[in-house]
């Protein structure tokens, strides 16, 4: 077992955090309210919502965003997909690419942009049931270093895997090891994580509240929790909430879900 | 066992099973059973997706057994499961529809591969799927596994709903491995149950930990609109997407008759 532990002050603490970039979502609005103008390497992000809500959807468009080039202020790089609940498919993905790179096309006019070389971009992966799910963390550090542009990773979900074939009591041990890995490698490689998390009834005390799967204690693991809400069922306007954050106050804010990915309303 | 030992166990562990990894370019499009019905086929983008579950609700006499019905027979030979768990399968109503399809299309309809199977109680169909289901699906090619309904085994007699949420998680994660292992779509049909803020709306049943479980939710509702065919009103259906990982939430028309359902426009 090796430990290193380096003694870092805070001023160079401060500035490893303020020189991290962020992953953009598209709507100035939910970037305001994620902080950092978006998705900042080397934090763990948690979306958690109603089925509806907007979780796999923000997730493609950070897949796509992840990739806009360095001149429009983006980090022309690459993001892994694990899909633990099959709700990830190639149409809507390339739909939301396509309009993710016809907005870089009109800014930058002379650079042609070929779908396929994007689309090779995107490290997909299927992992269901747990076993599968387990091996895929494990093998992670392995599978990034093979491509080393990676610098997004996103969990949909989260919660999928651990339905069945685990207690609750081994269920928070798992989790928490798993976890604790994805983490080491988001700091050590500066990769952002990106989590969804299902709802669940609480019962006890306040009966018949909704909080998010897994418990008080996973609550504590991320650096930041939004919750997703969708105020009219059918329309296209979300809510954004965000209820935990290791670094800004608490904000909200309104965005909406079109055909070519996330917006501002 | 040394840590060094536990290590290396899982590092041969995680080698033999961990997942392939393919590009976004690499993979193939999602594959789509027809229904039968175009407007529906339209709003679904091709039809009830392969390896995932599909939701249907709606209240009772909306039409969700003739969608059923009209997609099994739509099946015809490629296959399909029927799992019926409140009454008995209208065979009557399944022949004349496959009839229609047969004289429309010209293609013959072979009912061999449609198989029917009637369970009441929730172990019952949790075995069903869990045991008897992949026999079958080794021997036979199916497209399509229907459970109409899918609520009623689970509403009888509650009396632990949180026993009852993890027997749903149960049986979703069941499908859902069944689906994926046999490259076949899943339907479920789910009745309704009111909510206690707004009366009048209507959610379906089962509550959250289903919900969390399906992929894309449907609501098939009898619109106030009528339509004359054949000399007979009838009220005019509305399947609207509630949710989906890449569908818009919309509408799509159809109407019932004795040849099935038939399309109509927006």
């Amino acid at each position: 077992m090796c430990s290193e532990f380096k003694i870092f002050n805070a001023t160079e603490i401060w500035q490893r955090e303020t020189s991290l970039p962020s992953v953009p979502t598209f709507s100035q609005t939910l970037d305001g309210v994620l902080g950092n103008g978006g998705i900042q390497l080397g934090s763990i992000y948690e979306f958690l919502g109603l089925p509806g809500t907007g979780k796999t959807q923000i997730c493609l468009q950070l897949c796509a965003s992840v990739q806009i080039p360095k001149e429009l202020g983006g980090l022309n790089a690459e993001a892994i997909y694990i899909d633990t609940n099959t709700n990830f498919t190639k149409t809507r993905f390339k739909e939301i690419l396509s309009a993710s790179l016809e907005r870089c096309r009109k800014m930058l006019s002379d650079r042609k942009y070929d779908e396929n070389a994007a689309l090779k971009r995107l490290h997909y992966v299927k992992a269901l049931g747990l076993e599968r799910f387990c091996s895929l963390i494990h093998m992670l550090p392995d599978i990034i270093s093979e491509r080393p542009n990676v610098r997004l990773i996103v969990i949909d979900s989260i919660t999928f895997p651990f339905k069945e074939g685990v207690t609750v009591k081994h269920r928070t041990g798992l989790l928490f090891r798993l976890i604790a890995e994805v983490q080491k490698l988001a700091m050590d490689k500066r990769i952002a994580v990106v989590l969804t998390n299902e709802m669940s009834t609480r019962i006890g005390l306040s009966t018949g509240s909704l909080v998010g799967a897994f418990g008080d204690a996973w609550a504590h693991r991320c650096n930041k929790r939004i919750l997703l809400s969708a105020p009219e069922p059918l329309h296209k306007e979300r809510l954004a909430a965000l209820i935990k954050s290791n670094n800004s106050p608490e904000t909200a804010g309104k965005f909406q879900i079109t055909n070519g990915g996330i917006r501002d309303v | 066992m040394k840590n060094e030992d536990i290590t290396l166990l899982k590092n041969i562990i995680g080698k033999q099973i961990c997942p392939l990894i393919n590009t976004a370019e690499e993979m193939t499009f999602e594959k789509h059973i027809n229904t039968g019905c175009v407007s529906v086929d339209k709003l679904l983008n091709g039809g009830l997706r392969v390896g995932t579950l599909t939701e249907v609700y709606g209240e009772s006499g909306s039409g969700k057994t003739q969608l059923a019905l009209q997609i099994a027979a739509q099946c015809g030979s490629k296959g399909s499961v029927y799992i019926c768990t409140e009454s008995v399968f209208p065979v009557k109503r399944f022949n004349q529809i496959c009839d229609y399809i047969q004289r429309d299309s010209c293609k013959n309809i072979n009912k061999e591969h449609t198989f029917i199977e009637h369970v009441t109680e929730g172990e019952d169909l949790l075995s069903c799927i869990r045991v008897r289901l992949p026999k079958l699906l080794k021997q036979k090619k199916i497209s399509v596994i229907i459970i109409d309904s899918i609520a009623s085994p689970f509403r009888i007699d509650v009396s632990n709903y949180v026993q009852r949420a993890e027997e749903l998680r149960e049986l979703g994660i069941s499908l859902l491995n069944l689906a994926q292992n046999f490259n076949l779509a899943i339907l479920c049909l789910n009745q309704v149950t009111s909510s206690f803020e707004k009366p009048d709306n209507i959610l379906p049943s089962l509550g959250l930990s289903w919900s969390n479980m399906v992929s894309y939710r449907l609501l098939l509702r009898r619109s106030s609109c009528l339509i004359n065919i054949d000399n007979i009103e009838s009220q005019i259906r509305e399947l609207i997407v509630m949710f989906s990982p890449d569908l818009d939430n919309k509408m799509c028309k159809f109407a019932i008759d004795t040849t099935g359902l038939k399309s109509l426009p927006a």
